[in-house]
């Protein structure tokens, strides 16, 4: 029992992650593969803290989703979606990706 | 201009949004990471996970090279990955320059462009999960057994967050189901297995958007099909997750319901297993305890109630409904957790407050504490003494209103009429006495002796109000630790000491922490514990009696062979033994099963020098503690006159030479009975084979008074082979229709007070001789003596003894007969002959 890999209990954990911000399955998976590769091309000093942000990176999607959820009024997984996919820096990105992800349903 | 207005307030909700959940985010991410082990370099890294490069970005606006390293290369990675998805190692290429020097540290967006086709080949493969597993750098990071219990419960947690309405409910299950698959008596490996099942069953909750979970009203078709679906979303991510995916289908079978209504399998009967049957109803009864949007949080005795017409109605299951409500009782009892004792926990780190008793009348609440601690850390000044502390306070404090509910629903059937008001405002909490009697209010304790005392929710009394003139918590806590140090400056004088030894299961409440050992109702330990206890020439040892059965301590003079507890009395044989025809049984006139008075009562002094008789007498009914001081230095051993082979020996070493603490000793105990508990549970899964039922399957050391299997059935006219297993314990088997509920035969032990000197006592023959002459039962009608009385009387494993190994019963009526062992009460089986 004693030399269990963190690595393969964190597998199937971090699809939760996945799951709650609406992305497709094993996404942290992907993120930590090429993290990995990144990692080591730019000399990274720590691979190991790499790899675990990487795969942890979005464990605590539950944290905001009351909150999200009481804003939107609805189904907060598909604005995470959106916004993991959005360039916040780019103004056009944001009209183009993330809004229409808030106001789907809903006649303000 | 309405749409207008429309994007307008989006984009401040947007903002907003954007703002609160990347904060909520990595906070959470962060504090799973440290709960994982994986140090402060992770959880910094994820912290940052979430700001941009050039310092746009929420949560906190931190730019640059502020931003951890490995929360940047995360940051690229996560994006080349995504937009890999839909554009190929193209998008993604594309998809890091245009956020480089935005969201992206360019330099590593570079390396990323760079490198672009052959860092993204590593995507190629089929299975992210293996890939990634693949891709942990050396060495990897191991977790043992505890390590995979704080994921699970970080995990657990984490998805609880979700909302407000879940907070807490993994962590409520797992310690309900683990509580009561202990009570069901599953193996040690078992019940850790269900209490990770337990601390993970939700996790496909997140799958389902927040805002189904918190709509009040009906949910629609669509809606409900999500809910459904997450409990498959829970055992198809365990099932990837390594250690876990064995306990994949259990988590999934938390919302299935035995007669298949519930979900997601529509599973059903024996697809069901034990662990899946104890897992749904602690599931169930933990959400009934919280609320949920469509309705508030029940009370624990509503919850209760629902759970056993669950129970009753054949959706769960009657056995695991019971033992979570048997596991939610004893998690209320008398433990106080409040953090006004947090400076007593710091140095006494075993400190315990126990309620023992409390009695309600009109708003006020009088209640019996016990406060008890090992001297481990310095308290008020005074360094480390390593001493055992126990301190009896009595208050009597006034609810306020908001608690009362607490205690109208558990007002017994028929209140009594309230006493008088008034005369009750003087206070009363004295620390190390009982308050005196008249000082008190009068309190009618006939209307509420009847509360069971686990009925009290702790964290409750812990929100009290003392009565006017009274103290304030604050200041009783003040009073009791005055209270310790005192008892801790007054230690007596290094000298002769007193070491405690507990007799048999689990140990009475002044004796103190079992550490995390949990005795099931229905088990006892025929052991002493410590089993050797190591003292000086000069100190005592006192034996403290388990409540649970009646054990002796029996010191034998050298040469004496063990005597049998009880002797023949031709010289008073039974009498006026009539069965419900009024006829009279058999062994009228027999000779009476004598318990001397030499083997019943205390023998032989106080102290000993190992060379003669000396015996506690019968625990029951006082369970007195016994003291005797040892004046030789050697070994001596003991036994229990009543348990073949439960024995334990004292080491006197002569002055001065090293003894263990009483820390030591303790820690020794609890090790003791964890190994013995262990042992138990494990002898628990035994299941006899053809028409045999045994009583209280164990070892020697362990006892549980069951039977097995608890209900056996057969067709008529067959025979059932009772037979005993225990090497230490004797039962018996009563049949008859009121064989559940009729106490009043069941005293075991018959005193007759004499003219002087302590009374005669003997066995109850009802209890203790077959209710037909030996050797053969006759068959089972139903009716025997009238009333459907048959007693096989005695039976135990010693060869030499009289009573049979085993004995056979016919049953020639079809019917459901329940029994029960007259010298245990509470040890119950049933017979169904169809």
């Amino acid at each position: 029992v004693d030399d269990l890999r963190l690595a393969e209990l964190l597998a199937g954990l971090s699809l939760v992650a996945d799951l709650g911000m609406g992305l497709e399955p094993g996404e942290a998976g992907r993120a930590a593969v090429v993290a990995m590769g990144v990692a080591q091309a730019a000399g990274a000093e720590s691979p190991r803290d790499v790899y675990y942000t990487a795969r942890l990176q979005h464990v605590g999607c539950t944290g905001y989703a009351h909150e999200a959820a009481a804003l939107l009024g609805g189904d907060e997984i598909a604005v995470k979606r959106a916004a993991v996919r959005t360039d916040f820096p780019d103004p056009r990105d944001v009209l183009r990706t993330y809004l229409p992800a808030l106001a789907p349903t809903r006649a303000w | 201009v309405t749409r207008l207005r429309a994007a307008g307030v989006a984009a401040i909700r947007g903002r907003d949004l954007v703002q609160g959940y990347s904060a909520a985010n990595s906070e959470v991410a962060a504090r799973t990471a440290e709960r994982l082990g994986l140090g402060a370099g992770v959880a910094k890294a994820l912290t940052d996970v979430y700001e941009q490069w050039d310092g746009a970005g929420p949560p906190r606006g931190v730019r640059g090279d502020a931003i951890a390293q490995p929360a940047r290369i995360a940051q690229v990675a996560a994006t080349a990955a995504l937009f890999h998805r839909t554009g190929g190692a193209d998008g993604a290429v594309a998809a890091v320059r245009r956020r480089a020097g935005g969201a992206l540290d360019p330099s590593l967006a570079a390396v990323l462009v760079r490198g672009g086709g052959r860092i993204l080949r590593a995507l190629d493969g089929d299975d992210p999960l293996e890939a990634a597993v693949a891709a942990e750098p050396e060495p990897v990071v191991r977790i043992g057994a505890a390590g995979l219990d704080r994921a699970c419960r970080a995990f657990g947690e984490a998805v609880d967050l979700e909302t407000p309405l879940h907070r807490g409910h993994a962590t409520g299950v797992a310690a309900l189901a683990a509580a009561a698959g202990e009570r069901a008596g599953l193996g040690a490996a078992e019940v850790a297995g269900l209490r990770r099942a337990a601390l993970v069953h939700d996790l496909g909750r997140a799958a389902v958007p927040n805002g189904i979970w918190e709509r009040p009203g009906p949910l629609s078709w669509a809606d409900q099909e999500r809910v459904r679906l997450h409990a498959y979303h829970s055992e198809r991510v365990l099932a990837r997750s390594g250690p876990l995916a064995a306990l994949a289908p259990l988590a999934g079978m938390h919302h299935e319901r035995l007669d298949g209504s519930g979900y997601h399998r529509r599973a059903a009967g024996d697809a069901l297993s034990v662990p899946a049957r104890i897992l749904a109803a602690a599931d169930a009864f933990q959400a009934m305890t919280q609320p949920r949007a469509h309705r508030p949080a029940r009370s624990r005795d509503d919850a209760a109630e629902v759970l056993s017409a669950e129970a009753r109605a054949g959706r769960l299951d009657a056995d695991a409904a019971r033992a979570v409500l048997a596991a939610a009782c004893s998690a209320v009892r008398g433990e106080i957790t409040s953090q006004q004792f947090d400076g007593f926990r710091a140095a006494f780190p075993d400190f315990r407050a126990t309620i023992l008793d409390q009695v309600a009348e009109g708003d006020k609440v009088v209640t019996r504490k016990v406060f008890h601690g090992t001297h481990l850390g310095s308290f008020q000044g005074i360094a480390p003494t390593g001493r055992e502390v126990e301190i009896q306070v009595i208050d009597i404090v006034r609810r306020r209103r908001s608690d009362r509910r607490a205690l109208e629903l558990r007002r017994p059937p028929r209140p009594a009429r309230p006493a008088r008001r008034g005369g009750g405002d003087r206070v009363l909490s004295r620390a190390g006495r009982r308050a005196p009697r008249s000082a008190g209010p009068r309190v009618r304790r006939r209307a509420w002796t009847e509360i069971p005392r686990a009925a009290f929710r702790a964290d409750r009394v812990a929100r009290i109000i003392p009565v006017r003139r009274g103290m304030s918590m604050r200041r009783c806590v003040a009073l009791l630790a005055i209270a310790v140090s005192a008892a801790l400056l007054t230690a007596p004088a290094a000298g002769a000491r007193t070491k405690v030894v507990v007799a048999g299961g689990p140990p009475p409440a002044a004796v103190g922490p079992t550490g995390t050992v949990r005795f099931a109702r229905d088990l006892d330990l025929n052991s002493f514990f410590r089993n050797q206890v190591t003292i000086n020439v000069g100190d005592s040892v006192r034996w403290a009696f388990s409540r649970r059965v009646v054990h002796t301590v029996t010191f034998l003079a050298p040469g004496q062979s063990r005597p049998t507890l009880e002797q023949p009395d031709p010289a008073h044989p039974y009498t006026g033994f009539t069965d419900a025809l009024n006829q009279p049984f058999w062994f009228n006139g027999q000779p009476s099963l004598l318990i001397p008075p030499d083997h019943a009562f205390p023998q032989g002094g106080a102290s000993t020098d190992g060379r003669k008789f000396h015996n506690s007498g019968l625990s029951a009914p006082a369970f007195k503690p016994y003291t005797l001081k040892f004046t030789r230095t050697g070994t001596f051993r003991y036994i229990c006159l009543v348990h073949t082979g439960m024995q334990g020996s004292v080491k006197v070493l002569s002055k001065g030479r090293p003894v263990p603490s009483a820390r030591a000793d303790r820690e020794a105990r609890i090790s003791e009975y964890r190994k013995a508990v262990d042992k138990a549970r494990d002898l628990a899964r035994f299941t006899p084979s053809g028409n045999n039922v045994v009583a209280g399957h164990d070892s020697g050391a362990v006892a549980w008074f069951r039977f097995f299997p608890a209900v056996k059935t057969i067709s008529v006219g067959q025979s059932v082979r009772f037979s005993v297993s225990s090497k230490s314990e004797i039962h018996t088997v009563r049949l008859g229709p009121d064989a559940w509920q009729d106490p009043s035969q069941a005293d075991l032990v018959q005193a007759q007070p004499q003219p002087s000197g302590p009374p005669r006592l003997q066995f109850n023959g009802l209890i203790f001789l077959p209710s037909d002459p030996p050797p053969l039962l006759p068959p089972y009608t139903g009716a025997n003596h009238g009333n459907g009385f048959l007693n096989t009387g005695v039976i135990d494993t010693n060869p030499k003894s009289a009573p049979p190994g085993s004995v056979n019963i016919t049953f020639v009526t079809r019917g459901t007969f329940l029994y029960e062992c007259t010298i245990h009460p509470g040890m119950q089986g049933t017979i169904k002959v169809t």
